[in-house]
């Protein structure tokens, strides 16, 4: 018998068809990121039973999870805004799920207390949840879904709710808890942040659709999506490449440093794109002539987005050159790009 | 639209100030003792709680089949559920006994198999009470069931409830302070009812005479007994509107 988890989910749901395969070793973390709507929540609501599959299956330890009611599952979920029980106190909420599985009130409760001391909470059990900040409530309904010791633990945009100050401070204990956690763990996120904290390997669903897997490294230096190109901050192409070339445009080619064959991403660094204001004479083998379609100013940096053609390329400059260059949106453009810069690997 | 406004609500407060002004407190003790009084009191009571529990028994699972199921002709069902808050009580009355009574549609059958008689009894009054009041009440918790998030329930079934377990320990706490409103809503209604019951079970002393009845023929008879009663029915109204004060007077919840 396997220890892990084995989904393949297949169902409609409003206007996205959900079709992923995800499997999930024995202590392993995946995230499942992507961009909202992709269908993230519908897988995990899958999982957990509170969606019927159209097709497919959901396989635990062997067993067939997909034919047990949602309750028979060994499931803990921490939903997106925690649906707390608000007629329930603190306490109450993570006694609940032992107080299902045949504890008397008295050990619920008792285990329910240490719970929530192991969060941080010691204290506040005879608060209800609306007495409690957003972190407390993501701890509780953390701790009400590590109480009943599940073999999956699904995490729903777990910090998605928080504000900036506490998120980092949750984020970290979240992850400590994870570290502890023995069973298999989903989380999903849109957040790239939070993926690379908090899991071992992503899965990125766009469209109800696996596009890519790997290790936060893997999908974040090869993108494989927009979604992913977006998360990593690169500029991603997809192009047919012969020799040296690649085409990806009606009229953009690029010209790389290697030769390829067939179908390939072209992905490079906004950094590496410089800006001119007349036709750089220069090493760069790539140039061209387009115009400034927006200017986006952050922290020292300002990124400019060049319509060439029909295609959008992402320059990164410093606030200091903008300033010398004096481009306003709608302003021509030459930018250039050594074939060196340009990562070309197999779509 | 102040003095409208002062106009119109005399014509609430002038009726009680007459109420409470005609009563005669001296003879209260008197009155309340006497025994057939005591009778139609408690008739009333147990009528009217047997059909509170008629009400809780049928009308939550009435509430939530209209809040959460769907089924053709949905709507069509809801409005004749509800259609007794509309009609008149005494037409309620008349279409309980061209259906329950002895030569109705059913009370036919009843009588012919089981022996058993709805019209002129004492569960004839519970029956016309419960027609009347139970609307009430399945309004108030359809509403109330209408507005749960569904997602709480989810949450409780994947911590390991069954659906039974959920509506108890989740669904019907939620809705709690609307199943006691329409509970109380709907006993007030049910203490109070006359006409449907005078129609289907008439006014027999011990049987059927409640003590909406009771006022209503006293007045001809015993007029301080009358006012007395009325009194009694009234502050058992003022009770229930004070229980929920903060509910429905725009008090905190």
């Amino acid at each position: 018998m396997s220890r892990d988890l084995v989904a393949t989910i297949a169902l409609r749901i409003g206007a996205i068809d959900v079709d992923v395969a995800l499997t999930v070793g024995e202590g392993q973390r995946v995230a499942v990121l992507g961009p909202n709507g992709a269908g993230k929540t519908t897988l995990l609501r899958a999982i957990a039973g509170l969606v019927p599959l159209d097709r497919g299956s959901v396989v635990v330890d062997g067993v067939r999870w997909d034919e047990l009611a949602p309750e028979q599952r060994s499931v803990g979920v921490v939903f997106q805004d925690y649906l707390l029980f608000p007629h329930l106190s603190a306490l109450d909420n993570v006694a609940y799920g032992l107080r299902r599985r045949g504890s008397s009130r008295a050990e619920a409760r008792g285990r329910a207390a240490e719970w929530l001391a192991r969060v941080g909470l010691a204290g506040l059990g005879p608060r209800r949840p609306t007495e409690l900040s957003g972190g407390q409530q993501q701890r509780v309904a953390l701790a009400r879904a590590l109480a009943v010791e599940p073999r999956v633990l699904l995490l729903d945009e777990p910090l998605a709710a928080l504000d900036v100050t506490t998120r980092g401070e949750v984020r970290r204990d979240l992850r400590a808890h994870l570290d502890a956690f023995a069973g298999m763990v989903v989380v999903v996120t849109h957040d790239p942040v939070d993926a690379m904290a908090l899991a071992d390997r992503v899965v990125i669903v766009e469209d109800g659709h696996v596009v890519q897997e790997g290790s936060a490294l893997d999908v974040t230096s090869r993108p494989r999506s927009s979604f992913a190109a977006d998360v990593a901050g690169l500029n991603l192409f997809r192009g047919h490449a012969g020799d040296t070339g690649v085409h990806v445009g009606l009229d953009l080619d690029f010209v790389v440093s290697s030769p390829h064959d067939g179908d390939v991403f072209a992905a490079f660094h906004p950094r590496a794109v410089s800006v001119h204001v007349a036709r750089p004479e220069g090493s760069a083998r790539n140039v061209w002539h387009g115009t400034v379609e927006d200017v986006d100013l952050r922290g020292g940096i300002t990124r400019l987005r060049v319509l060439v053609h029909d295609q959008r390329i992402v320059a990164e400059i410093t606030l200091a050159a903008y300033d010398d260059l004096r481009l306003a949106v709608g302003a021509p453009v030459w930018v250039a790009l050594k074939a060196t810069e340009i990562d070309v690997y197999p779509a | 639209m102040v003095s409208l406004a002062a106009v119109g609500s005399l014509l609430f407060v002038l009726p009680l100030v007459g109420l409470l002004w005609r009563a005669p407190w001296s003879q209260a003790g008197h009155e309340l003792r006497d025994s057939s009084v005591r009778t139609a009191l408690r008739l009333s009571l147990e009528c009217s709680l047997s059909a509170l529990a008629l009400t809780l028994v049928f009308g939550t699972p009435i509430a939530l089949v209209l809040a959460r199921g769907s089924f053709p002709g949905k709507r069509f069902v809801r409005s004749l559920l509800t259609l007794p808050m509309v009609l008149p009580p005494v037409v309620g009355g008349v279409a309980l006994l061209l259906a329950f009574g002895r030569n109705g549609l059913v009370g036919r059958l009843l009588f012919d198999w089981f022996h058993l008689r709805l019209a002129f009894t004492t569960t004839g009054v519970v029956l016309a009470e419960t027609f009347v009041a139970m609307p009430f009440y399945v309004v108030t918790v359809e509403a109330a069931l209408a507005a749960v998030d569904r997602r709480l329930e989810d949450a409780a079934s994947s911590l390991g409830a069954s659906p039974f377990t959920v509506f108890r320990t989740v669904t019907l706490p939620l809705v709690r302070p609307s199943v006691l409103a329409g509970a109380a809503l709907s006993w007030a209604r049910a203490l109070g009812e006359f006409g449907a019951t005078v129609t289907f079970a008439a006014n027999v002393e011990g049987v059927t005479q409640t003590i909406p009845l009771k006022v209503y023929l006293a007045l001809e008879t015993n007029p301080d007994g009358a006012v007395m009663l009325s009194v009694l029915l009234l502050l058992v109204s003022i009770g229930v509107l004070a229980l929920f004060h903060d509910r429905w007077l725009g008090g905190r919840t």
